[in-house]
């Protein structure tokens, strides 16, 4: 009982993280991220985060 | 005046270095050890010479000297770098590079002495753990303060993968090495029977899910996109890959004990668990290779790029072999035998050095003030040569294990066995002797990459420093 109530709330939990990570609104965050490896650190550059 | 802000290079500099230099030691013990299996008169009859003593030095010289050194180089530069923060204190920072160095001359002492603990991968003796711990707790309080102090609102998914690594490696490390000392040398386990054998591979496997695949994984995410002048192909993918790797990677350590005192249940909830992993596994995988869609050109020019693409292959090679020998029929065949020696091979020389060689030969001439390295050519020769020399290895290795594992199960119509031992072990010098081959060619390779090293860093007088980006709106 209490091993199949807790596989459930890790299942929508793991739901849970698919939706988060998929939804339009961290969209913009994502994009920032994903291009913080192509900084050249010896070129002058705007900050993430105001 | 307001005084420019830098990164911390020097330390980062100092791990490269010793990434290299280990490398080269861990894999000649390696290959010594190797041309014993094949010629066992190399031992000399000299006890610290033996095989049982090289053995760990070998596992603890690449495992820790050389891939921790390469995790605490990238881990810095890249925690720096996506933090836009210099490290949280230079002299713990310091502390954390000559702490790990000492830790790998005691071992290099201790383990050839035939002073152990005997738990693989955990041998080294309680003083030295105790210092392990000591370096780790600075290293985790160098890491999360930079992640504390960073000015970029978003922890970059690298971070990440480097948080969960250290953090999972000081509990691991902790609870695997509790012992009661008797003397400054010997020790007792505080576990015994069945318990001990579960938490040492419970240690044992997430010293492989979290030391040589999440730290690397950091690795990737930041390198790979780098190398390739491309964001990593999906950023929301790799942050379902973490959750998904870090949660199920706990579990599976009891598919190192199929078939022995451990409860069956436990057995086959390791062996599901395992299963299960490679959806995690290689969702990550194929992350990485996507980051080259449309740019698959660069692979022609590129070779360290070619170095990270083919460790992802070997990484998706080694993740998918691993869940299939966990099924329990199927390790009753492969366990015991070679065969598992050419799999950690495939994951431990295809993905973990390729990826840290990979990000040594693209951060290198950039800590030492070079556009690249001294000889491209040499790059590329390192990398077919490498190459080359790992499928000689794993194929002998496969082959070596399943006709070992096929003899050893083998019986007369009378339930006799068919072959005796020594007759396996016969019948497997010819691969032993490959294996050998492929050791030396993976060896030579990283011979070129000191050279390569040595000519880039020589001519660098004045070491640059790298200034930290300045906010847009400080």
């Amino acid at each position: 009982m209490i091993s199949g109530i807790f596989t459930a709330i890790l299942l929508l939990a793991f739901l849970g993280l698919w939706a988060w990570a998929w939804s339009r609104r961290r969209q913009h965050d994502f994009n920032e991220a994903a291009n913080l490896p192509l900084e050249d650190s010896s070129a002058p550059m705007q900050e993430r985060d105001a | 005046m307001q005084t420019v802000e830098t990164y911390n290079d020097k330390v980062v500099r100092q791990f490269t270095i010793a990434t290299v230099v280990w490398g080269v030691v861990g894999m000649l013990v390696g290959l010594f050890i190797a041309a014993q299996l094949a010629w066992p008169a190399l031992n000399f009859d000299i006890a610290w010479l033996s095989y049982g003593r090289l053995r760990p030095l070998h596992t603890n010289a690449v495992i820790f000297a050389f891939g921790g050194s390469g995790l605490f180089a990238t881990s810095y530069y890249v925690v720096q770098r996506t933090s836009h923060v210099r490290l949280f204190s230079d002299r713990l920072a310091a502390f954390t590079f000559w702490g790990w160095q000492a830790v790998i001359v005691a071992a290099a002492v201790t383990l050839p002495m035939g002073l152990t603990q005997s738990h693989e991968y955990a041998e080294l003796i309680w003083p030295i753990d105790i210092l392990i711990t000591l370096v780790w707790v600075a290293y985790a309080v160098v890491f999360f303060g930079t992640i504390a102090k960073r000015r970029v609102r978003h922890i970059f998914v690298a971070n990440w993968f480097f948080g969960a690594y250290i953090l999972t490696i000081a509990v691991l490390h902790i609870f695997n090495n509790l012992q009661v000392p008797v003397s400054w040398t010997e020790s007792y386990p505080v576990y015994s029977g069945a318990v001990d054998a579960m938490v040492q591979w419970w240690y044992g496997h997430n010293a492989v899910g979290f030391f040589l695949t999440a730290g690397f994984l950091g690795i990737m995410y930041y390198y790979v996109p780098k190398q390739a002048q491309r964001p990593i192909y999906s950023y929301r993918l790799s942050v379902v890959h973490f959750w998904a790797l870090i949660s199920i990677y706990m579990w599976a350590g009891p598919h190192h004990l199929h078939y022995t005192a451990l409860p069956d249940w436990a057995q086959s909830l390791g062996m599901v668990f395992s299963l299960i992993l490679l959806a995690p596994s290689w969702g990550g995988m194929i992350n990485g290779m996507m980051t080259l869609s449309g740019a698959w050109h660069k692979l022609r020019t590129d070779p360290i790029l070619k170095f990270m693409i083919v460790s992802l292959s070997f990484y998706g090679m080694s993740t998918f072999e691993g869940p299939m020998m966990s099924i329990k029929t199927v390790n009753a065949l492969s366990h015991y035998t070679d065969w598992t020696i050419g799999h950690v091979h495939s994951g431990a020389l295809g993905w973990v050095a390729f990826i840290t060689i990979g990000a040594v030969y693209s951060m290198l001439p950039k800590l030492f003030g070079r556009e690249r390295m001294h000889s491209v050519k040499a790059i590329d020769a390192h990398f077919w040569i490498a190459t080359i020399g790992i499928v000689l290895y794993i194929t002998a290795m496969w082959i070596a294990g399943v006709m070992q594992g096929l003899m050893w199960r083998a019986t007369n119509p009378d339930g006799t066995l068919t072959y005796t031992f020594i007759e396996s072990v016969r019948q497997t010098y010819p691969y032993y002797v490959t294996r050998f081959v492929g050791g030396l060619m993976f060896l030579s390779g990283m011979l070129i990459m000191v050279w390569n090293v040595w000519k880039t860093c020589l001519p660098a007088r004045d070491l640059p420093v790298a200034r930290i980006p300045a906010p847009a709106h400080a």
